[in-house]
């Protein structure tokens, strides 16, 4: 905190509307890029407004307006994302009605109510994200709250900021072990709890299971983790490093699509090496069904399936981080015939589009008897001419994109590469697909893993030989090699413009990065990746046995008792506390033995009165009562008294005997 | 210090009254309050202890419930000075302190003593009158002294000074501050008497007639040795404990806006021991300290506004309760 923000808060130090109006503002900070302007608008003028108010009390908002306010927020939630209950609309709407209540909160109990919500808020937040910086700011909020909370609570203390934060920080101490025994222990369920209806407006950076011209550049732009792989013993060379997601079969002249179920059986592969390849990925979440593996997985989990474009795809979708252990092989070869779904598929062509391909494609399959040959034309032909590799190609717009950029721009991304190549080869009569992936990955030195994120996008060939099968063919590395041996920053021109993380050219800033990737790799494993198998295995490790659900809530509900047990006697420290005059001692052990008859001496009751009552009760015993109760007062509350008198008080009080009834 | 204090001890044990002695006076003394002041035992012990524990009284009732009577009654059984001021909106500091009038036979300003120098001074309907006449009285109570063109006058002694407040009628009214009602050891309340107590008010002999027939049981000097023994009443450590501890939760307590300052305390803990001494004990009880803590605190204690719906003597009632002997 800088010293001027100090001085500010300071000033409102004491204003308990201000620290609720604070907090509100901090925990709805990250949403506040999520969304809609016009939330945004409203939610900054609501929190302003009530500021104002703290000195004009008399500018507070009458109720008709709240009302007019909450509905119409209502109603423009609606209208933005055809639902109130979505991740982001539920967000916006909480977050509202929360400013709305701001200017008609009175009581402590208003603000309170506020701030428990508040709290709500950062679990909405962690729907978004649950990074490190997101948990740290989280983290400053949880403070921000608590000291809130002493403000509204300090009744007439003035309490100093200074202290505020300390103690905040205290109570967050005492909190942290609970904290820790509710993270190891609290039930995890797979699967979401609730399935939220999907916002419209969400938008998810990743690769996408179509591909047109352009969206794989734009996806460079984020540098944003897909996945990371640690390999179980060497890494293999970079331009081998091909991660095979999905296969596209069907192309309209612009955009390639996965089109129809290949009903092909898996045919048996023959590999040239014995190297199998061992790794273990981890994906993040990317709300999508496929997964990633080197081309070419040979060794599948038994809950994956293995489909016959030989890549993988996951039962369920990816939505939180997923973990798979996976071995490939690199080189590989398929004798078999081509089914027949392949071959037409690997060949269709769509109609009145791009005919200079076509033309192209048709010329070469004349000109040379061996397909190879056509492939090496085709691949010479990109190297040789005046192609370019660029981010930032010319637009190539309608259904002729493959015509526009082969005989025109001339300047194109792996996309570009790849879709003309596959429809020449098919139209020179070689069955071809295209298979959209990731391409090489950044090898942390720091932990050995490597880290492939959007920008490794990519996007390649493959076509049909008789004898060989699939064959990769990448034409992108026919134009710049760079890309595929090194990475798309060798590749791209001095003059491009690069997207800001591949800026970077400082070693130190780069093993900062390095630092933060292998940060945010133990954070993923440790604390977003800790679910039910992790539970279940870390208990089985402890214990030697395996929980039921139930067994573990017991468990978690007995740590937690215990660790309230500790923190109570650190806190009050009852051993610190002076023990009882042994006078006290005899007289409690007499209100108890009339606490046996129903006569029950309040706290607050002095011995006259209770003897008085005592005494009403058991007419029969009033004498010893009343003697006993004298000696009692005489030994506490008299100036002098002497050891007879304590003699004869335990003696009465042993002696005091009643029936029970 | 200490020394001081032992000395100071030993001086005065010397003119202390023995428990069985001072029992005698005042039983008679409390027995003559009661004839003529029917069933209000518990207002008549607490005056009592009020004007043993050397302190000022403020009475808040309806009009007509007894408080002059009450304050002449006590002034007539410890044989005191009586004087009464009513209070009214343009009564003047002089009207209560005296004036300096110019003599044109000595050709010199002599003193006039207002009513103020008196033994038993009552303010009747004190908050009648303008904060500047109210503050003249109420400086008069705290420094038991009058200075008036700068000559410093002692009030007589003992000086005990009975007001009372209607709280029912607010208009034309200046309530008292609460530092000012500070000032006033305890406060009580009248009250109705019973039936029983009525139909003998009813019955019996004009009440003016009896206090003058009344005879004069402690004198001044008694009253200020019985004053002496009072506040020489044992308070343990348990004791002390007991109120500090009253006194600090009421501090924590939600419904008051400020809790007892450490003057309510001590004034507490004065009252607490002469309330016992008056029960004939030389200590102090729990029961002593909760029978005055009504009287000692209702007055200084402000009502939060969140519990404004609230009684004050039911909100100390509970206080009462929260604190475990």
């Amino acid at each position: 905190m800088s010293y001027a923000g100090f001085k500010i808060l300071n000033v409102f130090n004491n204003s308990p509307v201000f620290w609720v109006v604070l907090s509100l503002f901090i925990v709805s900070l990250p949403h506040l890029s999520r969304f809609p302007a016009w939330s945004v608008v409203l939610i900054i003028i609501l929190f302003l407004w009530r500021l104002i108010c703290i000195k004009h009390k008399n500018w507070l908002p009458p109720r008709w307006i709240l009302v007019v306010i909450s509905l119409s927020t209502f109603a423009a939630i609606f209208i933005s994302f055809g639902t109130l209950i979505g991740k982001t609309a539920g967000s916006v709407l909480l977050v509202i009605l929360l400013a709305v209540k701001l200017h008609e909160s009175q009581s402590k109990r208003d603000y309170m109510l506020i701030i428990s919500l508040s709290f709500f808020v950062i679990i909405t937040n962690f729907l978004f994200s649950q990074s490190i910086p997101v948990v740290l700011f989280m983290l400053f909020a949880v403070i921000i709250l608590v000291i809130s909370m002493l403000s509204i609570n300090q009744g007439d203390a003035q309490l100093s900021l200074n202290y505020k934060f300390k103690f905040s920080l205290k109570l967050l101490f005492q909190a942290l072990p609970l904290m820790l025994v509710m993270f190891i222990l609290f039930p995890r369920i797979s699967g979401p709890l609730w399935q939220l209806p999907e916002d419209s407006q969400s938008a998810i950076t990743g690769l996408s299971d179509t591909m047109s011209p352009g969206n794989i550049s734009n996806l460079i732009q984020s540098n944003a983790v897909a996945f990371r792989v640690k390999f179980d013993d060497t890494v293999p060379q970079q331009n081998k490093l091909y991660w095979r997601a999905l296969v596209l079969w069907y192309f309209d002249g612009r955009t390639w699509e996965q089109g129809k179920h290949n009903p092909t059986p898996l045919a048996t592969l023959q590999t040239t090496t014995n190297e199998n390849i061992h790794y273990t990925v981890t994906l993040e979440a990317h709300h999508r069904k496929w997964l990633y593996a080197l081309d070419i997985p040979s060794n599948v989990p038994a809950d994956i399936i293995y489909t016959s474009n030989y890549n993988l795809r996951s039962q369920q979708t990816i939505n939180n981080l997923y973990q798979y252990k996976i071995s490939s092989v690199l080189e590989y070869f398929n004798t078999s015939e081509i089914s027949p779904w392949e071959k037409s598929a690997g060949l269709k062509i769509p109609l009145n589009s791009n005919p200079e391909t076509l033309r192209m494609g048709k010329n070469l399959a004349l000109q040379f008897q061996n397909k190879e040959d056509i492939v090496n034309y085709v691949l010479q032909y990109f190297n040789q001419e005046d192609f370019h590799y660029t981010l930032r190609p010319p637009l190539t717009p309608g259904f002729n994109s493959v015509d526009q950029f082969l005989f025109e721009t001339k300047r194109g991304f792996c996309e570009h590469y790849a879709s003309s190549f596959t429809l020449l080869m098919r139209a020179a009569g070689i069955p071809a697909r295209i298979v959209l992936g990731f391409q090489g990955g950044t090898n942390n030195p720091l932990n050995n893993i490597m880290t492939v994120s959007n920008s490794d996008a990519h996007a390649w060939s493959e076509v049909w030989f008789k004898n060989r099968g699939w064959v990769r063919i990448d034409p992108t590395a026919a134009v710049a090699p760079q890309r595929i041996e090194q990475n798309l920053n060798a590749a791209l021109d001095q003059a491009e413009t690069r997207p800001l993380h591949m800026q970077i050219n400082s070693s130190f800033l780069k093993d900062v990065l390095f630092y933060w990737d292998a940060m945010d790799n133990q954070w993923n494993l440790w604390v977003i990746g800790y679910d039910e198998k992790f539970q279940q295995k870390l208990l089985e490790n402890i214990f030697n046995k395996k929980f039921e659900l139930s067994e573990i809530i017991i468990i978690m509900i007995c740590c937690l008792a215990v660790l309230l047990l500790v923190l109570a006697m650190f806190i009050l420290k009852p051993w610190q506390k002076q023990k009882l005059e042994p006078e006290v001692k005899i007289y409690n052990d007499f209100c108890n033995k009339l606490a046996s008859r129903g006569l029950i001496r309040a706290p607050h009751e002095g011995p006259l009165d209770f003897a008085n009552r005592a005494k009403m009760a058991l007419p029969e015993k009033a004498q010893t009562i009343e003697q006993i109760t004298r000696l009692f007062t005489a030994l506490r509350f008299e100036k002098s008294h002497h050891k007879q008198q304590y003699n004869e008080l335990r003696d009465q009080v042993r002696r005091f005997k009643i029936a029970k009834r | 210090m200490s020394q001081n204090n032992q000395t100071e001890k030993y001086m005065s044990t010397q003119a202390l009254f023995t428990i069985e002695q001072s029992q005698h006076l005042l039983a008679q003394t409390s027995e003559s309050i009661s004839s003529i002041i029917l069933g209000k035992d518990k207002q008549i012990q607490l005056a009592l202890s009020c004007l043993l524990a050397d302190g000022h009284l403020l009475i808040e009732d309806l009009p007509g419930v007894g408080k002059t009577t009450l304050s002449l009654t006590l002034a007539k059984v410890f044989g005191l000075d009586f004087q009464r001021i009513q209070f009214t909106s343009d009564l003047l500091p002089s009207d209560v302190l005296g004036v300096s009038i110019f003599d044109t036979s000595t050709q010199l300003f002599t003193f006039h003593k207002g009513p103020v120098f008196t033994q038993v001074l009552l303010a009747d309907e004190i908050n009648r009158s303008t904060p500047k006449t109210q503050s003249s009285l109420l400086e008069a109570m705290e420094e038991k002294q009058v200075t008036q063109d700068g000559a410093t006058r002692a009030l007589p002694k003992p000086f005990f000074v009975i007001a009372t407040q209607n709280p029912m009628e607010q208009v034309g009214t200046f309530p008292l501050p609460e530092s000012q009602l500070d000032r006033f050891l305890m406060r009580i309340n009248i009250g109705y008497p019973d039936q029983q107590a009525e139909m003998e008010l009813l019955k019996g002999n004009n009440r003016h007639e009896m206090i003058q027939q009344l005879d004069v049981s402690i004198t001044p000097e008694q009253l200020i040795k019985l004053q002496l023994t009072a506040s020489n009443t044992h308070m343990s450590q348990a004791i002390l404990d007991y109120v500090l501890s009253l006194v600090r939760s009421s501090r924590l307590s939600p419904w008051f806006i400020s809790g007892l300052s450490p003057r309510a305390g001590l004034a507490l803990q004065r009252c607490a021991r002469s309330w016992a001494f008056l029960q004939g004990r030389d200590h102090v009880l729990p029961e002593d300290v909760q029978q005055v803590l009504p009287g000692v605190a209702a007055h200084r204690l402000q009502i939060h506004p969140e519990h404004q719906d609230k009684n004050i003597d039911d909100l100390i009632m509970l206080l009462i309760q929260q604190v475990p002997v």
